[in-house]
């Protein structure tokens, strides 16, 4: 008894399920979806990995470059000649190393030069190089996998899902649904979690091709990726439910998630960018260049004290060498170029924190706004964010620092350009995957997602309550549907 | 004409009573005051701060002291690359390129300090200027206003019944796209009308006639542009039974066009023309630069010729005989055939530039947004010519200044004890300082011919479209 009558419980939902899952398998705007998403992810990956690809090139160039000049400086010189002069031309590569996950989010790649040459000269003016890509491209924004998953795939789920309940009354069906035995409101859920899983399979189908393509290694980043994607998907799922809550047209519908679209994922973000740059500006950058250069150039007109004092006292391992006071010397030339940098040292500080208070507060505005937050998470993961930006600076004054000590002992010992062991300098290594950041944007997601997750009681209330008032109404309405047809094919003949 | 008119009134009455239109253009209209005054409040910093540091650069040159004429170009100078003259309404490419350029001897530095290196990552989603919401929006809310205009009577079968009253049914299906347009242009050109006041009022902008010229010219196209948007739009919609339907096509059109190919093109093109990253022209350049050997070295045939030659111009034996200083000729030729290089490997990039830009314009013709993106940024003077011949300018200016410093070493200082020596201060002040020169409207259109082509036949396709489908809901 009871077993028959938990049968008949389930029997239309195993019934209506089935028919939907056949009535969307027929629909041709769910194999478009399927696609496009497909299509496009495709055309992600593949910018993703040329450009990442040319980056790479760049670095080998750059480290090419460095057997070029010594070669070259081994034939215009002589083994007694100056050091110090060969130590103006001399420059060192550095580069920032892309992760495997560098395509999947190029963000600020290419905009901070990956590949660089480094001269032993003073680091301030040497520390913000601008990468010099075609600025178009850069303007109209690189087409990665990133924008596929932040900016289109939201305008899929949209294409799918907004007629999940509107769809019976284009298709003058809503009485006879309303006439089965089943709460709206389920039935809803039941239909957009089909479509859900439809476009989610085809997503998660997109990111195992991400992930084969890009050879990334299979650690808990996968895992982040396709959390943080799903999630974000099913927000925009939610809302859609939300949204048909109200029972409106197809119409309205598309319209009113259209302008959550671009609100969320074009509108805020863009004021937000420009409205916080002129909010919180990053001032100083070339003032602080200015300055530097200002205060080295000086340097040449004063007595050389003013530069050997201040540079003894930050370096006293070399206070006991004789500078000549009178003409010319390495020493007094190296040490204006440390002094320079180090008269600016607060005012970098100073530009380096304005720059990280910039990318926290990016990361708080990612709290309110889930495209914002699918963007950093993924460029965190890919290593193309600001943070990453901020770090290989720092690497580079770091390895700056250690070219000093080590060539110091040469210049201050006075000796010859034998005495330089080009092949024993230290090396720049670096590479995005050894930043440790914090992923940001997870919090925003998770927020969202519960927040919508505990609005779902309210439209399912609301659905079930306009069904059981207007269900007659609708019956009427969908009564004199036939007399109007009739009517308009009277109007056609 | 007369049903033409009758027409666009009931279009622009019927726009007028629906509340999401009213609403949207409501948001929208905020949004391009909003996108405005931000872009003002920028570009107002962004001049001020840059025509004062170039004025502190400029008087710390003047006020140098007694110097050797080559320390003095290594202390070198700097140019700022100021705002386009409408870079207030679309600052197109300008966020992502250098304002700084240090200007020093042997060496064409590129230029540093753009806004975009000193963004966090929300400069991915872009800004929101008044071109933004003009390219990309004001389309948009055209196709909202307009997908219903044919598909919707159809629907409720007020359009046959127009029809069979013998309204013609292309003053019907122009009228519907005019009366969107004019709905759009009625609130849209008195808020555009006033941001041009309030630049003039504020001295964004100086008013001139060549002021006059952009801003008509980009009136004009954005015109072009908005129309046959508008005519599009009621194409699309004439071509389905069912609004729904119709809006569901117009967005997908929407999405297609004005977001996923424009990234996609740019990219593509990026991708097929290779052009060389920082790190490779520097290299190549200073492989260039190192094939001409050293200067110093005896046995370099190039040097040896010219000091051969020059004491044979001043029938001397030897070069502390010469009454000039031969450091300083050695000077003046290695800068002329650095820059040599310097000026071909950075042509070669400007060209790569333009072949990618090109190659992503020839989508322009399928994308209109790419037309006009061009159109608008060339007469803004924010686009890619514009900043490449600044860059250029900026370089010459550089060569100007050191081969004048390098006559100085010349003719001012003797060959021996060189480095001992100075001229005096009073030099500097004889250096013109770098005065940037802003190209004429005709320059900017020069380079616009193709997208300009693009936007007249994208307006006269959607027509002849419209026409078309007039006939045909004729005929059936």
């Amino acid at each position: 008894m009871t077993q028959k009558a938990a049968e008949r419980h389930r029997a239309p939902w195993v019934t209506l399920a089935w028919l939907e899952l056949r009535s969307l398998w027929r629909r041709r705007l769910a194999w478009i979806a399927a696609l496009a998403l497909l299509g496009m992810g495709w055309a992600g990956i593949a910018h993703g990995l040329s450009r990442v690809e040319k980056e790479r090139a760049a670095i080998r160039v750059g480290a090419a470059e460095l057997g070029d000049q010594a070669r070259y400086l081994s034939e215009i010189t002589r083994a007694n000649d100056d050091l110090g002069l060969l130590l103006y031309y001399l420059a060192m590569p550095v580069s920032q190393e892309p992760s495997a996950w560098a395509p999947v989010a190029t963000g600020l790649r290419g905009i901070h030069p990956a590949s660089r040459q480094l001269r032993f000269l003073g680091l301030v003016p040497q520390l913000y190089q601008t990468e010099i890509g075609n600025p178009m491209v850069e303007q109209g924004g690189h087409f990665d996998l990133a924008v596929v998953l932040v900016l289109l795939l939201p305008m899929l789920i949209i294409a799918l899902g907004h007629d999940v309940c509107s769809r019976d009354d284009d298709l003058g069906l809503s009485a006879a649904v309303r006439a089965e035995s089943v709460s709206q409101s389920r039935l809803i859920a039941m239909r957009l979690a089909l479509r859900a899983g439809w476009l989610s399979a085809v997503l998660i189908a997109l990111l195992a091709v991400a992930v084969a393509t890009l050879r990334v290694p299979l650690d808990r980043r996968i895992a982040v990726l396709l959390c943080a994607t799903l999630g974000y998907a099913a927000i925009w799922w939610l809302v859609v439910y939300l949204v048909s809550s109200w029972r409106r047209s197809s119409v309205f519908n598309v319209l009113a998630l259209l302008g959550m679209w671009l609100g969320a994922c074009v509108l805020l973000p863009a004021l937000l960018h420009i409205g916080s740059n002129l909010a919180w500006p990053v001032r100083g950058g070339v003032e602080l260049t200015l300055e530097q250069r200002m205060d080295m150039n000086s340097r040449w007109d004063r007595p050389k004290s003013d530069t050997l004092n201040p540079f003894f006292q930050r370096r006293p391992e070399w206070a006991g060498v004789v500078v000549p006071s009178d003409s010319f010397s390495w020493p007094w030339y190296y040490a204006m170029h440390e002094v320079a940098d180090a008269h600016v040292a607060a005012q970098v500080a100073e530009h380096r924190a304005a720059l990280e208070r910039r990318s926290r507060w990016t990361a708080r505005a990612a709290w309110a706004l889930p495209p914002l937050a699918l963007e950093l998470l993924l460029e965190r993961l890919a290593g193309n964010d600001l943070t990453t930006a901020l770090v290989f600076r720092d690497s580079i004054a770091t390895y700056h620092e250690a070219l000093r000590q080590a060539i110091y002992p040469s210049i201050f010992g006075y000796r010859g350009l034998s005495a330089l062991p080009i092949d024993r300098l230290p090396r720049h290594h670096f590479s995005s995957d050894q930043v440790d950041a914090p992923l940001p944007g997870w919090a925003g997601l998770l927020g969202y997602l519960l927040l919508a997750l505990a609005l779902v009681p309210l439209a399912a209330r609301r659905l079930d309550a306009v069904d059981a008032s207007e269900s007659t109404e609708a019956m009427t309405d969908d009564a004199l549907a036939p007399v109007a047809e009739a009517g308009r094919g009277a109007l056609r003949g | 004409v007369r049903d033409l008119w009758t027409n666009l009134w009931h279009e622009l009455r019927r726009a007028r009573r629906q509340r999401t239109l009213r609403l949207s253009a409501l948001l929208l209209g905020a949004l391009l005051v909003t996108g405005f005054a931000l872009e003002a409040a920028r570009y107002h910093n962004e001049r001020r701060t840059q025509s004062g540091l170039q004025a502190r650069v400029d008087a710390e040159w003047r006020n140098q002291p007694d110097r050797h004429p080559h320390r003095a170009s290594h202390f070198g100078t700097y140019a700022f690359r100021p705002p386009g003259p409408l870079g207030f309404f679309d600052p197109g490419i300008e966020s992502h390129s250098g304002t700084l350029t240090f200007l020093e001897p042997h060496q064409r530095n590129l230029p540093a300090f753009s806004d975009a290196a000193e963004s966090s990552e929300l400069l991915r989603f872009g800004r929101p200027s008044v071109a933004f919401v003009l390219q990309v929006l004001v389309p948009l809310l055209l196709f909202c206003t307009t997908f219903s205009s044919v598909a919707g009577e159809r629907e409720a079968g007020t359009w046959q019944l127009s029809l069979s009253q013998g309204v013609r049914a292309r003053s019907l299906l122009l009228g519907k796209a005019l009366g969107a347009l004019a709905a759009v242009c009625v609130w849209l050109v008195p808020l555009l009308g006033a941001s041009w006041l309030a630049a003039l009022a504020g001295g964004l902008a100086r008013p001139s006639w060549g002021l006059l010229g952009r801003s008509a010219l980009l009136a004009g196209a954005y015109l072009v542009y908005l129309a046959s948007c508008a005519l599009l739009g009621v194409w699309l919609s004439s071509l389905h039974r069912r609004p729904q339907t119709a809006l569901l096509s117009a967005l997908a059109l929407w999405s297609g066009l004005w977001i996923i190919l424009p990234k996609m093109a740019a990219s593509l093109a990026a991708d097929g023309v290779p052009a060389p990253s920082r790190a490779e022209l520097e290299s190549s350049i200073a492989r260039a630069v190192r094939g001409h050997g050293d200067s110093h070295d005896p046995n370099n045939a190039h040097f040896a010729d010219l000091k051969a030659t020059t004491l044979a111009r001043h029938g001397v034996d030897s070069i502390e005989e010469l009454p000039v200083n031969y450091a300083g000729i050695v000077m003046t030729e290695g800068e002329r055939i650095s820059s040599e290089e310097f000026d071909a490997h950075h042509e070669q990039l400007t060209a790569a530039y333009a072949e990618q830009n090109a190659r992503a314009l020839e989508l322009g013709l399928f994308v209109p947004l790419l037309a006009l993106r061009s159109f608008s940024m060339s007469l803004a003077g924010t686009d890619v010519p514009h900043i490449a011949r600044f860059d250029a300018d900026v370089e010459k200016y550089r060569y100007r200044f050191i081969q004048q410093l390098n006559a100085l070493h010349t003719s001012e200082i003797r060959w021996k004890d060189d480095k001992a020596q100075r001229v005096s201060s009073s030099e500097w002040s004889r250096f013109e300082a770098f005065r940037p020169q802003s190209p004429g409207v005709r320059w900017a259109l020069r380079h616009v011919s193709r997208p300009l082509a693009a936007l007249v036949i994208w307006l006269c396709l959607a027509l002849l479209a419209l026409l078309l489908s007039a006939r045909r809901s004729l005929e059936s």
